[in-house]
């Protein structure tokens, strides 16, 4: 039958009418507990907004640091020929190269151009010898590049004295302009001819006649133009190349104008370069842009003519974008996997709480509801007039935390997702509670006669429980093995995890539901020994303790203990693992790369703050034959001081201290005998026999494996690895063999230290004084210093820190809201008690019975949550990424994390039971007795 | 509306046909983990249309149960009530809501349960039938009307905590009759009040039976509220167990006077109890002899126990 229009609008006002008065009234007299609902619900949207806010400046930050320190090793770099296309196309004039660069800084992807800094133009001869200085020939080999000074880089230069080079006389010497300390290297002042060969190579060779360069001036760098320099290595100093195989790299580098570059040009064998430089910024940097412009810099490699138009045709791009940037996406996934972690727990304990204090909204409302079911309201209109009154106060709430959000944190609003999740758990949970109070309340719901069938119906009951709580601890399970198996999430490095953010949260809600069925058992043993004493107080607190424990309250303060637990337990186990992986990573104090001659190694042994030197000569990739194939391990040549320096390092430095087998290697080895070796145990698994050989230096060395070692340098140097002592691999090196001997200098290329290992608190300035350049000293106090202060891990550490403080207001919010809901009982067994004589300042032990057994049951559930979370999930919180170790850190649970839990919790509960001692204190006896509380 | 009548079979009828209320054999067992209580043990009621009736009772022998059952805020376990057309076994969520609405009302004993503290008499009395639905200017009207009825109506717009207990179990009244229901219950409505109060709450209700034909139900500890109703109805061990039945007779002066009378209760398989007083002053235990009299039954105690009387009421 369809309903009539008069029935239809009988049936809304039964649900609309009075609502809006009923409602007005009632949160009137409420306004107490709903301005702390709506506090509680401010702070809550404040959480939502400024928490992933944080997560997202952090990666940002780390992104920003990670392109800083890449440096301009990051710059995408066209290198175009110029004055020729060797492979077809327009050749570039040097009078286009600023045209170009202009073109290419258009035409670039807008990625790029929203990082870009600007473009660095520089043209660059190539790299000769130089042949003549003051018509004399020299026999230093000084490789000298010829620079272009252009419109835009004249301003970065300054005349010390003379002019800057311009228009010659054909034919003549090419007019340069040279910085001084250059000058002074070549023993050139101006007037000074200068000649270099044509071709690139070593020595003074060259073809025809050499290029003359006339140095018309002296110049130097002027302030802030720094960038325009980048590509012009050696122009304002000499700069020696690392390697001699390296003639590309000049040592000198001087200017001149576009003629010279002309006139210079045509007589070169090679070409000019005309090298564009796109200068990243790293301001301009965030997590999303990253990925970006990653890809887009590949895209450039690939196919750079797009931005060229073919001009000098044969147009390259090189960038260490991804190079340099390699371990930022790793670390970012580790800092947002870890920050999944404590996000979640913060949302799971905040949807908590809120429930908990919805909880006692309607419970508060329970004599309402009760009325008003009795005279015949529907469930719908409870519901109705709950989440009008929800609706309006949620909506302020969160309206209030926004704004406080943006006061914390200025700037635009993140995704909005959390925040709407707390809004529609603010809006429904009290109109819920409310229809549940109401439901509850004359239920109507037939009990069956026979008695079987109503233990049937318990049964049922009990076994539906018990499902549920097993689907909760599979999908715990579950979600656990999930993780420990994938790892770290090895795709995107944005956004929270979901299947990470769940895994706490399921923890925590199947360890509250362990700690339920188990909490009663040593409830019962501790209430079993109070009922024994004399005296009312123990019998009381063993009633009360009995049946303390609810699910909302502890699973709130499971939550909250499990956030601070899991978070205090990574960041111990990182901070821990960073000690670690600075001991893998420098393998002591200091590690000097390159030579040192023999006279200052012994040096250094003897200064006072130095407790232990070391020196190994490494080589990686030294081919290796087994039976039936090929490996490539890293050989080290080890001193006899090696051992009893591995013995002192932590064991998890080297992965051992058991140098035993290494200490054999030093027995020396008779002439024409195999060399002993010990390997380590991953290429001890790979021989199938004790004897095999390996091409070192040209030479072909057997080798007899007289041990096995545990101990591996794998923190700077890649495994698997063989240990031979130094001197007796010298001794084999020089052996003759059929083809022929190895010169004294060349064993000792092959066998000189190039990795000096210090230790002991002076070896920082040991090590500066070998008079090395500092890349070459590794310093395991600056590698922590640097590790600690990665952006990455101060952002995580950061928003551990906060979650943990915002999570203890959360926990001292519920433990409030749990004693507030069995206040007026508790008032009403006091003031029973008081008639039989119980003394009246015995109410704080009674709340202390209620609310002890539920924090304590939340802590010790915490505690299994947190650690267990932390130690199965290591993989897939990445902790060993932000250690920045070869392993895995183990899980570090501080005693000083435990006492300041323990300290914090008993603050609350005191604070709490405080807070209800003042509540009763106006509490009336016989008005209590007669009405259950005061008015 | 669709009135549940499917329950109301025919083979019903000779029990309490004609009767506005009808509990046949009632039971209602509560369970709380191991342990069951039965509240109501078979009771049997019945109550006419228009009657005003008192439920008495000891502590525990379901009277509250009788009356939250009959109200429908309750479900019995086992047997059969009906108010009028309302088979309240065999009700939908809605049916009950709907029964709650219209056929009955309710007043408590505590003055505090019956009235929501921050609306006014009348808006507590407007509530009910807002939850029906009823316009807003019909509300306000029958509410005054209500108030005006039981001499409440310059205090409408005062809140309960501006009225005296009196007060606030009239505007009780007031709010159960608000829509207009076939039953008012209360349980204990003046077990707070004192005695001259108390008898203004029952002037309430008596005036809620006589203006406006409600039947009337009134479980009471009171006395004088017991004395003043036309019948009270002894409940014990959760059944009806007497009756006592008032009735005004004029002699042939043309004065008038109360006479009670007090009934055993037969239910309907023949059983009845006898009083305490009577089995001891007989001796009547175990088993009694029964004759047929041309009119009435004679209950003689069984010779062999003659002279060991107890007072344990056991029936057969």
């Amino acid at each position: 039958m369809t309903p009539s229009w008069t029935s239809v609008a009988r049936e809304v006002r039964s649900v609309t009418a009075a609502s809006v008065k009923l409602t007005l009234r009632r949160a009137r007299r409420d306004a107490t507990l709903l301005a702390a609902w709506g506090l509680l619900v401010a702070f809550v949207a404040m959480l939502a907004v400024t928490v992933p806010q944080l997560v997202t400046d952090t990666m940002d930050r780390g992104a920003r640091q990670a392109v800083a320190t890449a440096g301009s090793r990051a710059d995408p770099v066209f290198r175009i020929p110029v004055g020729s296309a060797p492979r077809g196309g327009q050749p570039l004039a040097p009078a286009d190269v600023a045209d170009l660069a202009a073109s290419i800084a258009r035409r670039l992807p807008t990625v790029i151009k929203r990082v870009s800094a600007g473009t660095t133009t520089t043209v660059i001869g190539p790299a000769t010898n130089i042949a003549t200085v003051g018509g004399v020939e020299t026999a230093a080999n000084i490789p000298l590049q010829v620079g272009m000074l252009t419109a835009e880089n004249r301003s970065g230069v300054k005349v010390v004295s003379g002019e800057l080079p311009g228009a010659f006389t054909p034919g003549g010497a090419i007019p340069v302009a040279i910085s001084a300390p250059n000058a002074r290297a070549l023993r050139v002042t101006i007037g000074s001819i200068v000649g270099v060969a044509v071709n690139p190579g070593f020595g003074n060779a060259h073809q025809g006649d050499p290029i003359l360069l006339r140095v018309v001036g002296i110049i130097a760098q002027a302030p802030g133009s720094a960038t325009d320099w980048l590509d012009s290595t050696g122009l304002w100093a000499p700069s020696y190349p690392a390697s001699l195989k390296n003639p590309s790299q000049s040592a000198v580098t001087v200017l001149t104008a576009m003629p010279g570059v002309t006139a210079a040009g045509s007589r070169y064998t090679g070409s000019f370069t005309a090298e564009i430089r796109v200068r990243l910024a790293p301001s301009r940097f965030s997590a999303d842009v990253e990925p970006k412009v990653a890809a887009a810099i590949k895209g450039l490699q690939t196919s750079p003519t797009r931005l060229t138009a073919g001009v000098g045709g044969d147009a390259a791009v090189s960038s260490n974008f991804t190079e340099a940037l390699a371990a930022y996406p790793a670390q970012s996934r580790a800092a947002v996997a870890q920050m999944s972690v404590v996000l979640a727990s913060l949302l799971g304990a905040a949807v908590a709480v809120l429930i908990l204090l919805s909880q006692l909204v309607a419970r508060r409302r329970g004599g309402d509801l009760t009325l008003e079911r009795a005279r015949g309201t529907a469930l719908t209109a409870i519901a109705f007039r709950s989440t009008l009154e929800s609706v309006v106060v949620a909506a302020a709430a969160c309206g209030l935390g926004v704004l406080a959000a943006r006061f914390v944190r200025p700037g635009p609003l993140g995704d909005p997702e959390l925040l709407a999740f707390a809004l529609v758990v603010a809006v429904v949970a009290a109109p819920v509670q409310s229809v549940l109070l109401a439901r509850r309340e004359w239920s109507s719901r037939r009990a069956p006669a026979n008695r079987r069938d109503r233990q049937d119906l318990e049964r049922r009951s009990r076994s539906r429980r018990l499902v549920a709580e097993a689907i909760v601890f599979a999908l715990a399970l579950a979600a656990l093995v999930s993780l420990a198996v994938r790892g770290l999430l090895e795709t995107g490095s944005r956004g929270i995890d979901p299947l990470l953010s769940s895994a706490p949260v399921l923890c925590a809600v199947a360890t509250t539901l362990l700690v339920l069925r188990l909490y009663r058992v040593p409830v019962r043993a501790v209430a079993s020994g109070l009922r024994r004493r004399r005296g009312v107080v123990g019998l009381l607190g063993a009633a009360r303790a009995e049946n303390a424990v609810a699910v909302i309250p502890l699973l709130a303060l499971t939550l909250a203990s499990t956030l601070v637990i899991a978070g205090g337990v990574i960041i111990a186990t990182v901070n821990d693992g960073q000690v670690t992986a600075s001991w893998q990573r420098i393998g002591g104090d200091v590690r000097v790369e390159g030579r040192v001659s023999d006279a200052a190694r012994a040096g250094l042994a003897n200064r006072p703050g130095v407790s232990a030197v070391a020196s190994v000569h490494s080589t990686p990739l030294v081919p290796a034959r087994l039976s039936g194939r090929s490996e490539y391990p890293t050989l080290v040549a080890i001193d006899q001081a090696f051992p009893a320096f591995a013995s002192q390092l932590p064991a998890s430095a080297m992965g051992s201290t058991d140098v035993a087998s290494l200490r054999t290697l030093a027995t020396g080895a008779p002439p024409t005998a195999a060399l002993p070796v010990v390997v380590d145990a991953q290429f001890g698994k790979l021989l199938g026999t004790r004897d095999f050989t390996i091409d070192y230096g040209k030479v072909s060395i057997r080798l007899h494996v007289v041990g096995v070692t545990s101990v591996e340098p794998r923190g700077f140097l890649p495994g698997p690895f063989l240990y031979v002592d130094r001197a007796a691999l010298a001794r084999k090196l020089a052996e003759p063999t059929g083809g022929g001997t190895l010169s004294a200098g060349r064993v000792a290329s092959l066998t000189a230290p190039n990795q000096t290992l210090i230790l002991g608190p002076a070896a920082l300035g040991a090590a500066r004084s070998l008079g090395v350049d500092s890349p070459a000293i590794h310093d395991r106090g600056s590698w922590l210093d640097s590790r600690r202060h990665l952006a990455l891990v101060t952002g995580t550490q950061q928003t551990m820190l906060l979650a943990t403080i915002a999570v203890a207001l959360l926990a001292a919010i519920a433990l409030l809201a749990t004693s507030l809901a069995g206040a007026r009982e508790r008032g009403r067994s006091l003031s029973l008690l008081r008639t039989l004589g119980l003394p009246a300042g015995l109410g704080w032990w009674l709340a202390l019975a209620d609310l002890l057994p539920v924090v304590v049951a939340a802590i010790a559930g915490g505690i299994l949550a947190g650690v267990g979370i932390v130690a199965l999930l290591e993989p897939a919180l990445g902790l060993a990424v932000l250690a920045g170790g070869v392993s895995n850190p183990a899980t570090v649970a501080p005693p000083l994390l435990f006492v300041g839990i323990a300290v914090a919790t008993l603050v609350l509960l005191g604070a709490s039971v405080l807070a209800e001692v003042a509540a009763h204190r106006r509490d009336r006896l016989s008005e209590v007795l007669r009405v259950g509380g005061t008015a | 509306m669709t009135l549940p009548t499917a329950a109301v079979g025919s083979h019903e009828r000779e029990y309490g046909a004609n009767a506005l209320i009808v509990c046949d054999n009632l039971v209602r067992i509560y369970q709380v983990e191991e342990i069951e209580v039965e509240a109501l043990q078979g009771l049997n009621l019945l109550v006419d249309r228009g009657e005003m009736i008192a439920i008495v009772g000891a502590s525990g022998s379901g009277k509250s149960t009788l009356l939250n059952v009959l109200s429908g805020l309750d479900v019995q376990t086992a047997g059969r009530a009906r108010v009028a057309e309302w088979d309240l076994q065999s009700m939908s969520s809605r049916d009950r809501l709907n029964y709650r609405r219209r056929v009955v009302g309710f007043v408590w004993q505590q003055t505090g349960r019956n009235l929501l503290p921050y609306l006014s008499a009348a808006e507590n009395v407007a509530l009910p039938m807002a939850f029906v639905g009823t316009p807003s200017h019909r509300r306000t009207h029958r509410a005054m009307e209500l108030l005006d009825a039981l001499g409440l109506a310059e205090k409408a717009q005062r809140r309960p905590r501006e009225l005296s207990g009196g007060e606030q179990q009239r505007v009780a009244v007031a709010v159960a009759l608000a829509n207009s229901p076939e039953v008012l219950f209360a349980d204990e409505p003046t077990g707070e009040l004192d005695s001259a109060t108390g008898e203004e709450v029952f002037a309430a209700l008596r005036s809620a039976n006589t203006d406006l034909d409600t039947t009337v139900v009134i479980v009471t500890h009171d006395a004088a509220v017991s004395s003043q109703v036309q019948r009270t109805v002894a409940i014990r061990d959760g059944r009806t167990s007497s009756e006592v039945v008032r009735t005004t007779e004029v002699d042939e002066h043309g004065t008038s006077s109360v006479i009670a009378r007090e009934y055993a209760v037969l239910d309907r398989a023949g059983r009845m109890q006898l009083p305490a007083e009577y089995r001891r002053a007989l001796g009547l235990r175990d088993r009694v002899r029964l004759e047929l009299e041309p009119d009435h039954v004679g209950v003689w105690s069984d010779d062999l126990e003659a002279g060991a009387g107890t007072d344990d009421g056991d029936e057969r």
